[in-house]
């Protein structure tokens, strides 16, 4: 999920120069990598880019994305099987899988662990089992809030049920195709029954704040050593880990947040592998040299300003970036007008850096059905405000005919980040502002920081505004459940209704109807995804602006495992040292 | 009025500035369009969203009536329940962060004022001694130029520099030099009782602290000589020198002690870089200190620590102040609180 600037370095201590700042680092490989914060790794918070890479290695699921592929594998069972109806999944754990404190793994952590995710008062996750598609039946009681009524979860109530030691059954509310990528999703990772007490039945065995931030405890390859909050997080690799020995015995992540200090390091080669800041980056110093499958890609980067070449790799964030039209606030041919009037390309060329897909659906092209062909062929033949060309006079033609023209010109206004790369989103808002003046809107612009912006979407007090959304799995549908008109959308499509948003309310029921692992249903899922991204071509209920990439680059003292997509774990256990 | 009554009398006064402090805190954040639940929910565009926010709410108490919500926040403060924090650092008790965050923007900060008094002061007393010579108009220069260097300009320049010191520093490069450290990153605090520890902790603070104390070094050049030129026209000066006082005993005794007394508000004043000034040296050299999280708190949302933050700012301020005028009667007897 990350877009973190994350640096990383690899320094193989010698055991023989005595420099070794402490004799017991001596002979182990250090891997030390900075990370844009670290504060709290608890599975059932949300995380920033920099906590999520620590959880990453300390937690582990039952299923996990392999390296180089989007199929769900199993990590902590050895088999599985799934009912007649589609909603009893019963698990068999591996017996040989121990959490950092010594405990066995049990299908008992994972009812207490899946109970903190719906029940604690630290979770800000529960919707991921309790809400969406796929949900794991409950009870609900009634509460009453300033006076209202509601239903909310009834605490106990989870249907995950430890049939014994090793066996863990789970019952869905409904059956879910994509249930493998979510027991694979981080928040569902298990932690040792009883470590805290912040559900009903158990006191805990630590605080609360020593397990979310200095001693996290869970079943991934690596635990903490040490953590000096907000600043320095140091992992060691596990010796009783239960899957391959990881690379680096050490790993030591520092907390660097500006953009020049992060180059900085990269430069002085504290690091070895490192994600060169935006700012510093110079798309023609890229050699590409070979792509793989995913559309990932490696190849050379330099030279650097120490003289030096480096390794680099990019691959698909699998996130899509966007400007969002509250439909409520902003009339259909002005939305069509600003789509017509702009080249996303240039989004990407002036805006990015060259780094990104132009983004012309809503699924990333990663997930789109039939892959990156697929998408590019369908946006080119279909997209129809001019694909990689903008087309002033078809937006001016679209305005005249709703009655505006020089005399009468329509005005809105565009929020933007300043938090969030804010240099490449001036610069394509001037770019969007220039086009929008030739055809007949006055585009004012405001900037604010994001949570000022995702607050005021919800109020509903904002035109357009940047957001984008980072798919949870590999999956059209975790990104295509927001293309339909439903109460809580923030385009409030719901508003604004057409012919298309009928059709994108239908062919979202056709993917509800499907939900079975078969070819001809996940035909019938494919053909609807499809539909709605027309459907919302038709009624330009966003503005869409680039597909983000990853990227990486690493110096030849160390051999890094390309990044398969943004799906995958930030992982560096697989990272050796020549 | 005695000493004591004196005091007494500063720290009723500083209720009040506690107060209108946190308060402006609370209103700022409460009544700004910051809302901590959004920077918690993080960049989604849901369905959920909305009902992930309104449950956020909920549990911060944010949905309270906000007449509610400040009363309980300034009794949790002023009954020292700093609480935990929302955003930056969920499920933490401000106490404990602000005791692990705290010491790196102290050691910071007190290279900040040391290096200036040990450079500044000395340059500015020997200009002073010099009028008018050519040595003076060079460190008279020096001074304003270092007071004019902007903080972010001369940080990211002394980074780009000592990156590439491979010239400097005997051959080896700032990193090597004399002990191995990391120019960017926050010093390990944890060995400073042993010498190696001292050492490196020292050498990583030293690039930041020259930064951070650089506008201070000018002023305090600039101070030291106008204040020694001041007292060598007086009276008791040529008094001294007729009845025969060593010009080393006529510098040390009479004239720098006399000259200290303006210097000490423009000194303890900028005890205050601890706070604000630190902000943007910390995130430059990657200290992550308190100037930071401070900042962080703020932009969040993040009330309890914010506020916490901010209530234990002032009560430092307020407690320097007094102890600076505390300071006054004691390097110059003639000052005293004492009704007249």
């Amino acid at each position: 999920m990350g877009t973190a600037e994350t640096t990383t370095a690899g320094t193989t201590a010698d055991a023989d120069n005595g420099s070794a700042d402490n004799g017991d680092t001596s002979g182990t490989n250090a891997l030390s990598l900075s990370i844009p914060e670290a504060s709290n790794f608890d599975p059932v918070q949300i995380k920033g880019d920099g906590s999520q890479i620590v959880s990453d290695h300390v937690f582990s699921e039952l299923f996990t994305l392999p390296q180089g592929g989007l199929d769900p594998a199993a990590q902590l069972v050895t088999d599985y099987t799934v009912s007649e109806d589609g909603r009893t999944y019963t698990f068999t754990l591996r017996d040989d899988v121990t959490f950092h404190n010594g405990d066995q793994l049990t299908a008992q952590d994972f009812v207490y662990s899946w109970e903190r995710l719906a029940a604690s008062e630290n979770s800000k996750e529960g919707e991921t089992i309790l809400e969406g598609g796929f949900q794991i039946a409950y009870d609900t009681m009634t509460e009453t809030v300033d006076g209202e009524e509601q239903e909310v979860y009834e605490p106990g109530s989870l249907a995950v049920e430890a049939v014994d030691d090793q066996t863990l059954e789970v019952t869905l509310n409904a059956p879910f195709f994509d249930a493998l990528f979510w027991f694979a999703y981080g928040s569902l990772s298990p932690v040792p029954e009883g470590i805290v007490g912040d559900i009903e039945g158990y006191d805990g065995e630590m605080e609360y704040s020593e397990f979310s931030s200095q001693n996290p405890v869970g079943t991934g390859p690596y635990e903490i050593d040490s953590v000096s909050t907000g600043t320095e997080v140091v992992l060691s690799a596990r010796e009783d880990y239960h899957g391959e020995a990881p690379g680096p015995d050490e790993i030591q992540m520092q907390v660097v947040t500006n953009t020049e200090a992060i180059y900085r390091r990269a430069m002085n080669e504290n690091v070895d592998v490192f994600r060169l800041p935006n700012s510093q980056f110079d798309p023609s110093k890229v050699s590409i040299e070979e792509t793989r499958s995913l559309s990932q890609k490696v190849g050379t980067y330099g030279l650097l300003e120490n003289g030096r070449t480096a390794n680099y790799s990019t691959w698909d964030e699998a996130y899509t970036a966007y400007f969002i039209f509250d439909c409520s606030r902003v009339e259909k041919p002005i939305r069509q007008a600003l789509n017509y009037a702009v080249n996303q390309e240039n989004f990407v060329e002036q805006g990015f850096r060259g780094v990104g897909e132009p983004a012309y659906h809503q699924a990333p092209p990663t997930v789109y059905p039939g892959g990156k062909e697929a998408y590019d062929q369908h946006a080119q033949e279909g997209f129809p405000y001019g694909y990689r060309e903008a087309q002033l006079d078809q937006a001016r033609t679209t305005m005249e005919e709703a009655g505006y023209g020089e005399d009468n010109r329509a005005s809105i206004t565009l929020t933007l980040y300043n938090d969030r790369n804010p240099d490449a989103y001036s610069r394509i808002a001037d770019l969007i502002r220039g086009k929008a003046q030739s055809v007949y809107i006055d585009l004012q612009i405001e900037r604010a920081p994001f949570n000022t912006i995702i607050d005021g979407a919800v109020n509903g007090n904002l035109d357009m505004y940047t957001l984008g959304n980072g798919l949870e799995y590999p999956s059209a549908q975790d990104m295509l459940k927001f293309g339909r008109p439903y109460e809580g959308n923030l385009v409030r499509w719901r508003e604004d209704p057409s012919d298309a948003s009928q059709r994108a309310a239908n062919a979202w029921e056709t993917i509800q109807n499907n939900p079975d692992p078969t070819e001809e249903a996940r035909q019938a899922r494919a053909d609807a995804f499809i539909q709605m991204e027309e459907a919302i071509w038709e009624d330009a209920i966003y503005l869409t602006n680039y597909h983000p990439r990853g990227r990486q680059s690493w110096y030849d003292e160390v051999d890094v495992p390309i990044q398969t997509s943004g799906f995958h774990d930030r992982l560096f256990d697989g990272v050796t040292f020549s | 009025m005695n000493r004591l009554t004196y005091l007494l009398k500063r720290l009723l006064l500083a209720i009040p500035v506690l107060w209108l402090g946190t308060t402006a805190t609370f209103v700022i954040i409460r009544l700004g369009p910051l809302n901590p639940a959004a920077a918690i929910v993080g960049p989604v565009n849901s369905a959920e969203a909305q009902e992930r926010l309104e449950r956020i709410e909920e549990q911060l108490g944010l949905n309270d009536p906000i007449h509610e919500q400040y009363v309980e926040y300034m009794l949790d403060l002023f009954t020292f329940d700093l609480g935990q924090s929302w955003v930056q650092y969920p499920g933490q008790d401000t106490v404990s962060l602000l005791a692990q965050f705290a010491p790196r923007t102290i050691w910071l900060g007190l290279w900040a004022i040391l290096i200036p008094i040990f450079i500044g002061i000395p340059l500015g007393v020997y200009a002073g001694l010099n009028v008018n010579t050519k040595r003076d108009y060079t460190a008279s220069i020096t001074g304003i130029v270092w007071r004019a260097m902007p903080n972010f300009w001369l940080a990211a320049i002394l980074l780009a520099l000592l990156s590439q010191s491979d010239t400097l520093f005997f051959g080896t490069g700032w990193q090597s030099f004399i002990v191995e450290t990391e120019l960017i990153g926050a010093p390990d605090l944890s060995n400073l009782g042993t010498p190696e520890g001292f050492v490196t902790a020292t050498k990583q603070i030293l690039p930041p602290a020259f930064v951070l104390g650089s506008a201070s070094m000018g002023n305090e050049l600039r101070l030291s000589r106008t204040a020694v030129l001041e007292i060598m026209n007086e009276d008791f000066i040529d008094t001294a020198q007729a009845v025969g006082v060593s010009r080393r005993r006529l510098i040390g005794k009479h004239m720098l002690r006399n000259a200290m007394i303006p210097l000490i508000p423009v000194v303890t004043s900028e005890a205050y870089v601890l706070v604000g000034g630190s902000v943007l040296v910390e995130v430059v050299f990657g200290i992550n200190g308190i100037g930071t999280l401070f900042f962080d708190a703020m932009t969040s949302g993040d009330l309890p620590l914010a506020g916490s933050l901010m209530f234990i700012f002032i009560l430092l301020t307020v407690t320097i102040n007094i102890l600076q005028d505390i300071l006054y009667t004691v390097i110059d007897p003639r000052i005293g609180y004492e009704e007249r």
